[in-house]
């Protein structure tokens, strides 16, 4: 409804949708678009997650019906209604770093592995950030190498371990990173530890070996 | 009828695949009975084959009862988590280091939801009547969300069957376990029986009777 001035000159209403006229103005307004976008994967992740919960637990045969629903009425694929439901499961941990997330599921979901605490330490180290693009998330999985496993009674367990050898190629600062990544990767595969040798540990910092 | 390629994954569960229009199959193995969607339609219910140990596939015609039965599995969820690959792939690893025989889920007190690696033979002299070991079990957090109290347990041969993905479990009040792998091609999930066992949650030293008794607490219970 239009509103009325004293007057009576009838005046548009503020809709709230007036366009920036300065550079400041449009910056505000693309960064606060861009990182509301990650907070909507979020959202709708978690009401994903709730439904499937919710309609579970008094038939699974209600959320196969929503889940084809969604599905064949071409809103959300089979294959990425799996992903988002396991970024809804970690709801909790990801809303709090919303505004640092890039605002694609595929890159939300690559950080399913970290918990709150690493979250939040890469936010705060800025390693987390809204312009991450899918292949840096990626290397940011792959240097998480924390554990929690409990072993309790007899016998001590006993950890493959690979090692790599030097190979006389030379290493550049340029590749460093590449091959710090290589290094993780072999870890995260193999599930070995990887033990570098003493020029490896000199190229690669303390913290690889 | 020739095996939708989309099942080829799914010969290491069973020779044979079940199909019903418009695009569900069923796959019977000994640890698992797996359930999916195809991506494309079929029009007759058949029975294929996934390798060349068993006969051509032949087309059946009733095979909408044994598809009602396999939906009647599991209706009434009790908890739901997801199993990152990368902890069922240390599960596997640490049940092959530590000899465990099953793997239980459930809700820890402080820890959230864990799976914990044991012998189940470790307690029956019947079973393991010579064999003087040191019971070793292995315990990791999956998630630290809180859940209902709830329990099952599967055995180490049907958890390396699992495919090596994250797994949406889900586990119902019949003492099904359903685990949907969340980056296959074809939407499916595999289902599993609680085992009805559980770790000892206690030994000691018998000084009369020379021996370790260990204390196993009932799974009904």
């Amino acid at each position: 409804m239009a509103d009325v001035a004293i007057d009576g000159e009838i005046l548009a209403p503020d809709d709230g949708n007036a366009l920036p006229t300065d550079v400041s103005g449009w910056k505000i307004k693309i960064t606060s678009s861009w990182k509301s976008a990650a907070e909507g994967i979020l959202r709708v992740s978690k009401d994903l997650h709730d439904a499937r919960k919710s309609l579970k637990d008094v038939d699974r045969r209600l959320w196969l019906d929503l889940s084809k629903q969604l599905h064949d009425e071409n809103i959300i694929s089979l294959g990425i209604q799996r992903k988002l439901l396991v970024i809804g499961g970690k709801y909790p941990e990801l809303i709090n770093v919303a505004a640092y997330l890039p605002p694609r599921y595929n890159a939300i979901y690559n950080l399913r592995a970290f918990d709150k605490a690493q979250l939040e330490k890469l936010v705060k180290s800025k390693k987390l950030t809204p312009n991450l693009e899918d292949r840096e998330v990626g290397a940011l999985r792959l240097v998480d190498n924390s554990s929690d496993v409990e072993t309790v009674a007899e016998p001590a367990t006993r950890h493959s371990v690979l090692r790599v050898f030097q190979t006389g190629k030379r290493v550049t600062n340029a590749n460093k990173a590449a091959l710090s990544a290589a290094v993780a990767q072999i870890r995260e595969i193999s599930g070995f530890e990887v033990v570098l040798s003493p020029k490896g540990i000199e190229l690669l910092g303390e913290d690889e070996g | 009828m020739e095996a939708p390629s989309a099942l080829v994954s799914c010969r290491r569960i069973s020779d044979e695949a079940i199909l019903m229009p418009p695009s569900q199959f069923l796959v019977i193995g000994d640890e698992f009975l797996v359930s999916g969607t195809l991506p494309s339609k079929i029009k007759k219910s058949a029975v294929v084959s996934l390798s060349k140990k068993v006969e051509p596939s032949t087309t059946i015609t009733d095979a909408k009862g044994l598809f009602e039965k396999a939906q009647q599995l599991g209706t009434r969820s009790v908890a739901g988590f997801t199993l990152p690959s990368k902890i069922l792939k240390r599960l596997k690893a640490l049940g092959v280091e530590l000899g465990s025989t099953h793997v239980r889920f459930f809700p820890h007190e402080e820890r959230g939801i864990v799976a914990r690696l044991f012998d189940a033979r470790i307690g029956s002299d019947v079973l393991l009547p010579r064999l003087k070991r040191i019971h070793a079990a292995a315990t990791i957090t999956i998630s630290d969300h809180p859940a209902n109290d709830f329990s099952i347990t599967i055995s180490i041969e049907t958890l390396n069957h699992l495919p090596a993905d994250d797994l949406l479990v889900s586990v119902y009040r019949d003492g099904i376990m359903e685990a949907e792998p969340v980056s296959a091609k074809i939407a499916h999930s595999f289902y599993c029986r609680d085992q009805g066992v559980c770790e000892p949650y206690t030994s000691f030293r018998h000084e009369k009777l020379e021996r370790t008794v260990y204390f196993v607490s009932h799974p009904s219970e």
